[in-house]
């Protein structure tokens, strides 16, 4: 008798086989690395932007320090990635988003590129939807800054945030004011464009924005305190700080949702090198001022 | 003295009165000197201590500049801190109206970065100068404090009253008290005060590495500064050695002054004030006072000084005195000590290391005849002259430079280390064969080291001549013994001869043939016996000295006698005289010797002139008060003197040592007698107790010079003869006791010839025993008897039997003691054999007879 092949089990198969495989290969590509994964691979990728002194751009700076450390901290390598503003969380998460509010909007689908995201990732409401982030690594908060020579005064402090942010928000009010979406400096974040029409979103680097207001391309800008900090050292007397515009916030790492175990190592990285002071000497070297300005975040730290 | 061919005058030199003055004056510019010194060690004194403070103030100085410098240093160190970019960015960001919660603060950091590398970068040495840098604002709010940024608490406490704006060029203050030093700096920004920088400096940093380098519990130096009208210490605290110190504000500054009895406590110090430029502090210096100008002020020092310096001198002057008088006494000592050795009676010679004479005494110069004066100094053997007549080398320098192969030479040297002793006749002295002893040492000073040698010498002349003649005389004497001894035993050999030939001339008929025969044996036996006698004579044994005689009368019986007849005729060409003094002493002594004395004497003289020539005999009284050296020594007394000169031969010195000696004659043998002439002179004039000087020249003769020493008795009588029938017996027992049986049956014979009843003894013992039992009416005893008892020991037996027993002694003999005691004892004569009949037949006759 003969075999005769069934070529409709054949294609079954083979469509299933495909289905699987490329079912697969899109979980490789759509689904983040855990812990495990990252220890099996043998490599932490580490998906940073050029801002201030987290990632100068020189191949150091402080979060490239804390991801060297904590790759060292796993067993392994350690491999820089870089992205941008517009593509870190997609490149974290296979999702690139964008901000609606808090919430956030899927708009692609995109190759996982690294595992962790630090760079001075401040820890906002919209971003929460899109990752997991780690215990705070850093303070910030996003102040008003403006050039030496403007008219515009820094208030005085009233002791109570939020009076302190409405005070400089009486002051944004009809003014000419730079920002960047997809950043903390995004204006929106702090309803700011209902107080001004005249928001001009900065397409630069965050390096930028300072620079840009010293040479006169705007008067206000939004900062955060790093590079507030970084900004008044560098152009000490070319830019003043005229207030705040959001409570103090929060600085982390980003992790995918499906990472948890990962962020979980990474929380507890954080709390031993806080402990045995490697953490302290870290942000010294980039943030040297930092602990007066704001103690109380490092209380609790060697 | 020369010294380099020039006379070198020495202190004794100069005259006592230049002396002196020479003295008083270098005393006077001694202590002229001294005092000298002691101005200019005051001077000096002085003078250093004024440098030592000028020294201190300059140094003081120093450090005071040093620390000003410091300060300035602060002071700019705050200027460059004010215009540094830190600072000036905060005031820019406080200008624009930055708050400090947004944005302002974080300017301060760099501020603080920049006060703490100041704190940590600044130092002296290891030591940080900073304690503390702080920023305040106008408005009294620290801005930046490095020592809150440590975490450490710092006073906030007087600050405001550092916010002065007139501290623009930085201005250095004490504060809490003075325990604080700052730097305090007035900031402008836009020329408007806006704050101070105020920086703490270390204060024991300043002390340690500027203010206090170098010092010591006896050297202070401490800031001062004036709150209000006292003085206070910055920085530490006042050291507890000056916390008594007086209103410092009294010092002036860059003047040191003296503190006496600070605190209570006796130290004294010196305070130099010295401002610091550009700050309101003084730099107090303390210095213990006996470190800068030492613990004696000039004037006390020159006064103890001045105190030493009179005791030293003080006990110079007395140790010169005591010196002075140290040699004074040295001086005199030597001077006894020098008279002790110019006085020692023996001649004594002291030369030093170099053989020059030092020392030449009285005696060595009586000696020599050489003064002192003319050979003290003298080297070159100049003392040999005198003993040697020649530059020699004498017994001291053989002292002083011992030659052994030298002394060996010599026969009577004898050496006992460093002594050495010689003696011997030197010709070369006066008078002439001197007889020399003499004993020489090297001299040692206190460290053994040679420093001369002495000679003593004594002139032992005299004693030589009494030693030899000692040994001369105690030659004739053993001589005299052995001659006595052998005459003893030839006597009783030729008393039978003597005794027995007169028998037998008795017996054989006159001039008959056996007559001439037993004549000749008689004559024979006599010549025999006179040698014997002569002999005996020498030995002394024989003469008896109890008859008291004139020597003139023997003088005339010689001439007078036979034997003076016969030297005339053998001698026909010589003249023979005699000067005999009247009234000559007595002297007591024998006839028959003294007669045979100067026969010999005259023959002796005859016989030495060949030819013609002159014997002369004297005879005088002599007082002797004073002993006469000569051939003898003629000790004092009076002496009826004996003199025989001739004009002949004389007597070589070398024989007149020996003149006396017997059988010593250069004459021919059997023609002048005996050759025992001289010998029996000698012993008879020592029988007599006399002396003999013999003095004699060759070719010119000699004299022959007998001292006897004289008697104030009257002459004795003399012996008359007796016919036989005198003295022959009666019948008379008569006991004869003699040990020789010849002597016995001799004497028996001539007893019994004598019409005696002989018995005979032959021992005292027998004799003894026979007169127990017999009677005997006489007993003649032989007074030497061998062995047993002697005849005195015989008698004295025989007396505790028969009491009143008659004897005579007889003896071949000399009368001797024991004959003298038996005497004594009762006996009667002492008849001398051999028997001559008519001695013993009277000897008998007249003890039988005596009562």
């Amino acid at each position: 008798m003969k075999m005769i092949l069934n070529m409709d089990y054949v294609k079954k198969s083979a469509f299933i086989l495909t289905i699987v495989a490329t079912m697969a290969f899109i979980s490789g590509v759509l689904m983040a690395a855990d812990l495990k994964d990252v220890k099996k691979k043998g490599v932490l990728r580490h998906l940073g932007i050029p801002y201030a002194n987290f990632v100068t751009g020189a191949g150091d700076g402080m979060d490239i320090e804390l991801m060297s450390h904590f790759a060292k901290y796993l067993g392994v390598r350690y491999e820089y990635i870089a992205t941008d503003w517009g593509d870190i969380f997609g490149d974290l998460t296979g999702k690139k988003v964008k901000p609606k509010g808090d919430d956030i909007e899927v708009v692609a689908q995109a190759p996982i590129k690294g595992d962790i995201a630090a760079n001075g990732l401040t820890v906002l409401p919209w971003r929460k939807k899109a990752v997991d982030f780690s215990v705070p690594t850093f303070p910030n908060q996003v102040w008003l800054v403006a050039r030496a020579d403007s008219a515009v005064k820094p208030i005085k402090p009233s002791g109570n945030i939020a009076e302190d942010i409405e005070a400089v928000k009486k002051i944004i009010a009809g003014q000419p004011l730079l920002g960047k979406t997809g950043t903390c400096l995004d204006p929106s974040l702090y309803g700011l464009e209902n107080i001004t029409d005249k928001i001009k979103l900065f397409p630069g680097s965050l390096n930028d924005i300072a620079p840009a207001v010293i040479k006169g391309e705007a008067d206000l800008t939004l900062l955060d305190l790093p590079d507030a900090l970084v900004a008044l050292q560098k152009w000490p007397g070319k830019i003043k700080v005229i207030g705040p515009i959001s409570d103090k916030q929060d600085m982390a790492a980003a992790f995918s949702k499906d990472s948890p175990q990962l962020r979980e190592a990474f929380n507890r990285f954080i709390r031993k090198i806080k402990k045995d002071g490697t953490y302290v000497r870290i942000v010294k070297r980039y943030y040297p001022y930092v602990f007066d300005y704001n103690p109380e975040f490092f209380r609790g730290s060697k | 003295m020369r010294v380099g061919g020039m006379e070198k005058t020495t202190l004794k030199q100069i005259p006592a009165f230049y002396r002196k003055l020479l003295i008083l004056g270098g005393s006077v510019a001694a202590v002229a000197f001294v005092f000298f010194l002691l101005f200019m060690n005051y001077r000096f004194a002085v003078d250093l201590r004024g440098t030592n403070l000028k020294n201190m103030k300059a140094e003081t100085e120093k450090r005071a500049a040093s620390i000003g410098f410091f300060f300035a240093d602060r002071r700019d160190d705050l200027i460059n801190l004010a215009l540094s970019r830190e600072i000036s960015v905060f005031f820019e960001n406080k200008a624009l109206g930055m708050s400090m919660e947004y944005g302002l603060k974080y300017s301060l950091a760099p501020i603080l970065d920049r006060f703490q590398d100041l704190v940590n970068r600044k130092k002296l040495g290891s030591d940080a100068v900073y304690s503390r840098i702080m920023l305040i604002e106008r408005s009294g709010a620290i801005l930046v404090d490095t020592l809150t940024a440590t975490g450490h608490k710092g006073t906030r406490e007087g600050l405001q009253e550092l916010l002065v704006p007139n501290y623009r060029d930085g201005t250095i203050l004490s504060v809490d008290g003075g325990k604080e030093i700052v730097v305090s700096l007035s900031y402008f920004f836009k020329n408007r005060y806006d704050g101070q920088i105020i920086a703490w400096i270390q204060p024991q940093t300043l002390y340690k590495n500027i203010i206090g380098e170098g010092g010591s519990p006896s050297d202070i130096s401490i800031l001062i500064t004036n709150e209000g009208k006292t003085f206070q210490s910055v920085g530490v605290s006042f050291p507890s050695q000056i916390a008594g110190l007086p209103n410092l504000a009294a010092l002036t500054p860059g003047e040191p002054s003296e503190f006496r009895d600070l605190n209570g406590e006796r130290q004294s110090w010196i305070g130099l004030k010295t401002p610091i430029n550009g700050t309101p502090f003084h730099l107090l210096r303390l210095i213990a006072a006996s470190n800068v100008v030492g613990k004696l002020t000039p004037q006390y020092l020159l006064t103890t000084m001045g105190v030493i310096a009179l005791v030293l001198l003080g006990g110079a002057v007395f140790t010169i005195i005591l010196t002075v008088r140290a040699k004074e006494a040295l001086r005199e000592s030597e001077r006894l000590m020098s008279e002790i050795i110019d006085f020692l009676p023996d001649a004594t010679l002291v030369i030093d290391k170099e053989g020059r004479v030092i020392t030449w005494n009285r005696a060595i110069e009586s000696m020599t005849g050489v003064k002192a004066e003319a050979m003290l100094g003298r080297g070159n053997y100049e003392y040999a002259l005198p003993f040697y007549g020649e530059r020699r080398p004498i017994l001291i320098d053989l002292a002083l430079h011992p030659d052994r192969e030298k002394e060996k030479t010599y026969t009577t040297i004898q050496r006992m280390g460093d002594i050495i002793f010689i003696e011997g006749r030197l010709p070369a002295l006066r008078p002439g064969n001197v007889h020399l002893s003499a004993t020489a040492s090297v001299l040692r000073d206190s460290g053994g080291d040679i420093i001369g040698a002495i000679e003593c010498i004594r002139n032992d002349t005299d004693r030589k001549r009494m030693e030899e003649r000692l040994q001369r005389a105690e030659k004739m004497e053993a001589l005299g013994v052995l001659a006595g001894g052998v005459a003893h035993d030839l006597n009783n050999v030729l008393g039978v001869l003597v005794g027995y030939s007169e028998l037998l001339l008795r017996e054989v008929p006159e001039g008959s043939r056996a007559g001439r025969f037993a004549k000749s044996i008689l004559q024979g036996g006599e010549r025999a016996a006179a040698i014997i006698q002569d002999l005996l004579t020498m030995a002394r044994r024989g003469v008896s000295v109890s008859e008291t005689i004139n020597m003139n009368r023997i003088v005339s019986d010689f001439f007078k006698s036979p034997e003076f007849e016969r030297i005339t005729q053998h001698h026909p060409d010589v003249l023979f005289r005699s000067q005999l003094e009247a009234d000559l002493f007595n002297i007591k002594g024998s006839p028959v010797h003294l007669f045979k004395t100067i026969m010999n004497l005259l023959a002796n003289a005859a016989e030495s002139i060949s030819g013609a020539g002159e014997v002369t005999i004297t005879t005088e009284n002599r007082y002797v008060d004073a002993p006469i050296p000569g051939y003898e020594d003629t000790q004092e007394g009076e002496y009826a003197v004996l003199t025989v000169a001739d004009t002949g031969a004389g007597i070589a010195p070398a024989d007149l040592e020996r003149i006396f000696e017997p059988f010593y004659t250069k004459k021919v043998m059997g023609r002048s007698g005996t050759g025992l002439g001289l010998a029996v002179v000698w012993g008879t004039v020592k029988d007599h107790g006399g002396y003999i000087d013999v003095l004699s020249k060759e070719n010119k003769g000699s004299a022959f010079t007998l001292y006897f020493p004289a008697t104030r008795e009257d002459l004795s009588k003399g012996e008359q003869d007796l016919s036989p029938d005198e003295y022959h017996g009666r019948g008379e027992s008569i006991l004869i006791v003699d040990d020789v049986e010849a002597q016995r049956m001799l004497a028996a014979t001539i007893l019994e010839g004598l019409n005696y009843r002989v018995a005979t003894a032959a021992s005292g013992e027998d004799a003894v025993a026979y007169l127990r039992v017999n009677k005997a009416d006489l007993v003649v005893l032989d007074m030497i008897m061998a062995p047993g008892i002697d005849g005195l020991e015989t008698y004295r037996r025989i007396l505790e039997i028969r009491p009143r027993q008659k004897a005579i002694i007889v003896s071949g003999f000399a009368k001797t003691d024991r004959v003298g005691a038996a005497q004594k004892l009762g006996a009667g004569e002492y008849v001398k054999k051999p028997y001559v009949i008519e001695k013993l037949g009277i000897a008998v006759r007249k003890e039988l007879d005596r009562e």
